[in-house]
């Protein structure tokens, strides 16, 4: 389970909650990063695309997700519009953060399967704003972590908790400089952050507007992330999830060059 | 006096640095809350769109029709006349294109699809069609096909088949052939490398079998091709033809000419290979003069062999590829058959965000050669190379994508050069536009030659449904 888990806002195993517990910020980023985020998934996502004026563009997707190992395996398939229809990603997310990923992309309007390097993970994922570092686990080592104090989102405790990258390898792959993430006491959940962005010294505002337990496990069902420079919004994703299941009954060659080229 | 104003200075110069990074600090408090305060500054001042309601992601029916329409242009700015003295310069096209593309759900694991364009051309009534010839106007001004026709299955969880009209691009090469010899392609305009529907479909029957091994995803491709289709080439009177006539061509119809290929290809973490053999017709036809036909002068075409390999290998934002072939069977007049080895490396660069880099040459050197192959009719050099660099850049969220492409024919682009600049913009949803710029370079020798003063704008707009 890729896509929303790797959001580090998705699924959370609850363990109970623990608010008298005195933990470092290192320790609550370990737990965001240890729950549980389900295995064998499938899900439809819509993500809609928002501009600065205001005109909209829906992106509409459907994604398979399994873990194997720590490493973590997805597919994604556009479903719109007509002009990218059947276009395929599949992607090889290795634990190891010195190990790079493997992707590929099925181009349908060419019929052609190119393999991708993917080291910058900074580029936008399908034209939103959120980025293929954003879609992707980051590496616990390559942070430091700061507790900045508690607050309250929605009703709900929070951490918040500010990361800064150690390693010229993740501020380059992630193009991030700093963040600060709003974690939900009960449930281990990022459900609010902002990124520095170093390009463009923009910001970058991530919201969870709905999240749901599905299977025993959190969901965020709609989030937004918005792109800021000053106080000038540039450009904003919603993004849905719907039809998310997990533990479903997925054959093992999903995941390969062969079914990205069949379609979904 | 010197020493306490030096203290007092200090006592100055350190309240001064205390209060300054005081006020830092509250600054950075400051800014820090004000870009916090940014969450509750959400209100977009417009309605977003609502999500589509229920599982609408899936097909609804065991059918899909889709398709497209696209207006294309392209107005010549230079003077230019043709072989055959049509003058070029001013409105050269303005198509209308339509693709439809029917996919059927047949059964579990069974899928279908035919798929068929058609276009007309207004340029040349706007134009007068009495400038243009016939071979023109009965190539470019009006035209359809069929293109993917094709049925796909599983035989066994590991086997699959395709039977019909498909395409099969062998290689990693974005812009050059060395591999990917399978389908032939639509030359009438050059520089048209990337563009889709550059492939011209051919009736195969593939199979293919999968295998994970080693940790790595394993295909055996086996294909046999009856339909013998050719490369689609400048006609006479067209821009790009050096040709004052044309020439009877003699070409394999019978199902004995059948091409027949396979493949071996291994996918890996990091790097992957493929082994390729084929036997089959050269796209490009070759001048043959037969004293015992009416026309004497022809165009034949060369039935090749060819093994080859090539490979990908990554490497943090780094894409290597190469590829390597050995073709046999190459005919010329008044000489034996020859071979060829084709060479191609290249690599695509990932590392600026939003930016693709590619650049991949090729050298194809030709074995026995003779001094007079240089000169007519066929115009060959030995060793022959391309280079082709390619730009892309996406803008606001890819709704932009820039592109620019420079090939060149020779190293120093001494043979002929194609410059082009483009950009694409999305309106909205499948609605877009394009625009942009090609510039050609002749070169020494035939057929590009007659690429000069051929520099045109170009422009498109495209709905897909």
């Amino acid at each position: 389970m890729r896509i929303l888990g790797s959001l580090a806002v998705v699924l959370v195993l609850l363990a109970g909650p623990l608010p008298a517990e005195e933990l470092t910020a290192r320790e609550i980023m370990q737990r965001v990063d240890a729950r549980d985020d389900g295995d064998y998934s499938t899900q439809d996502m819509e993500m809609i695309l928002i501009d600065k004026r205001g005109n909209q563009r829906v992106r509409k997707l459907r994604s398979f997700g399994r873990d194997v190992g720590e490493d973590e395996q997805s597919i994604i398939f556009f479903v719109t519009p007509a002009d990218v229809e059947d276009t395929g990603f599949l992607t090889y997310d290795y634990d190891d953060p010195e190990r790079d990923d493997d992707q590929w992309l099925y181009l349908p309007a060419l019929s052609r399967t190119k393999r991708i390097a993917s080291s910058d993970k900074s580029g936008s994922f399908m034209g939103s704003d959120f980025s293929y570092a954003d879609m992707s686990d980051r590496p616990l080592d390559h942070y430091e972590y700061e507790l900045m104090g508690e607050d309250e989102i929605d009703g709900q405790a929070v951490w918040q908790i500010q990361s800064i990258p150690i390693t010229d390898r993740e501020k380059r792959e992630t193009g991030y400089t700093k963040q600060i993430s709003f974690v939900r006491q009960d449930n281990y959940v990022v459900v609010r952050s902002v990124s520095w962005v170093k390009k463009g010294k923009r910001l970058k505002y991530f919201d969870v507007d709905s999240l749901e337990q599905i299977d025993g496990i959190w969901v965020a069902t709609q989030m937004h992330m918005t792109t800021r420079k000053g106080k000038q919004t540039l450009h904003k994703t919603v993004l849905y999830a719907r039809n998310v299941k997990f533990g479903q009954d997925l054959p093992d060659d999903l995941f390969s060059v062969r079914q990205l080229e069949k379609g979904p | 006096m010197q020493s306490l104003c030096l203290r007092r200075s200090g006592r100055i110069g350190l309240a001064a640095i205390v209060g300054a990074a005081l006020a830092a600090t509250a600054t950075a408090q400051d800014d820090l809350d004000d870009i916090l305060g940014g969450f509750e500054d959400e209100d977009p001042g417009f309605e977003v769109q609502a999500p589509t309601d229920g599982d609408t992601t899936e097909p609804p029916t065991w059918w899909d029709l889709s398709g497209s329409f696209e207006l294309s242009g392209s107005v010549n700015y230079l003077r230019h006349d043709s072989a055959t003295g049509t003058n070029y310069v001013g409105l050269q096209r303005l198509r209308s294109r339509l693709n439809l593309q029917l996919d059927l759900d047949l059964a579990e694991d069974w899928q279908a699809r035919i798929e068929s364009w058609g276009f007309y051309d207004s340029a040349y009534a706007i134009n007068g069609r009495r400038h243009y010839t016939g071979a023109v106007l009965s190539d470019y001004e009006l035209d359809a096909e069929i293109g993917e026709a094709w049925i796909h299955g599983k035989l066994h969880d590991a086997l699959d088949v395709k039977l019909g009209r498909q395409i099969v691009i062998w290689g990693r090469s974005e812009s050059l052939r060395v591999l990917d010899v399978l389908n032939p392609l639509d030359n009438r305009e050059p520089g048209r490398v990337d563009i889709e529907d550059i492939r011209r479909p051919l009736g195969m029957l593939r199979v293919d079998a999968y295998r994970w091994l080693w940790d790595g995803e394993w295909n055996l491709s086996a294909i046999a091709i009856p339909e013998i289709r050719f490369s689609r080439n400048p006609v006479v009177g067209s821009d790009f033809s050096p040709l004052l006539m044309s020439l009877p061509k003699d070409e394999p119809k019978d199902f004995k000419d059948t091409e027949a290929a396979a493949a071996l290809t291994a996918i890996f973490s990091g790097w992957d290979f493929s082994l390729h053999g084929a036997w089959f017709w050269n796209d490009t036809p070759r001048f043959h003069f037969d004293p015992t036909k009416p026309d004497p002068s022809r165009l034949v075409y060369d039935r090749l062999w060819m093994v080859g390999a090539g490979g990908n290998y990554t490497k943090g934002s780094w894409l290597f590829k190469g590829e390597i072939a050995y073709l046999d069977g190459f005919g010329f007049d008044g000489s034996d058959d020859k071979a060829r080895v084709d060479v191609l490396i290249g690599f695509e660069y990932y590392g600026l965000t939003n930016v693709t880099i590619s650049v991949e040459g090729t050298n194809r050197h030709l074995f026995d050669y003779e001094d007079a192959l240089l000169g007519s009719p066929y115009f060959v050099r030995q060793d022959s190379q391309e280079i082709a660099l390619r730009y892309t850049q996406s803008f606001f969220n890819e709704k932009l994508a820039v592109t620019g492409l420079v090939v060149l024919v020779g190293w120093n682009g001494g043979d002929g050069s194609i410059v082009r600049l483009s950009a694409d913009y999305e309106l909205r949803d499948a609605l877009g536009i394009g625009a942009g710029i090609v510039l050609y370079q002749k070169g020494d020798l035939p057929p590009l030659n007659s690429w000069g003063r051929n520099d045109r704008l170009i422009f498109n707009l495209k709905w897909s449904f």
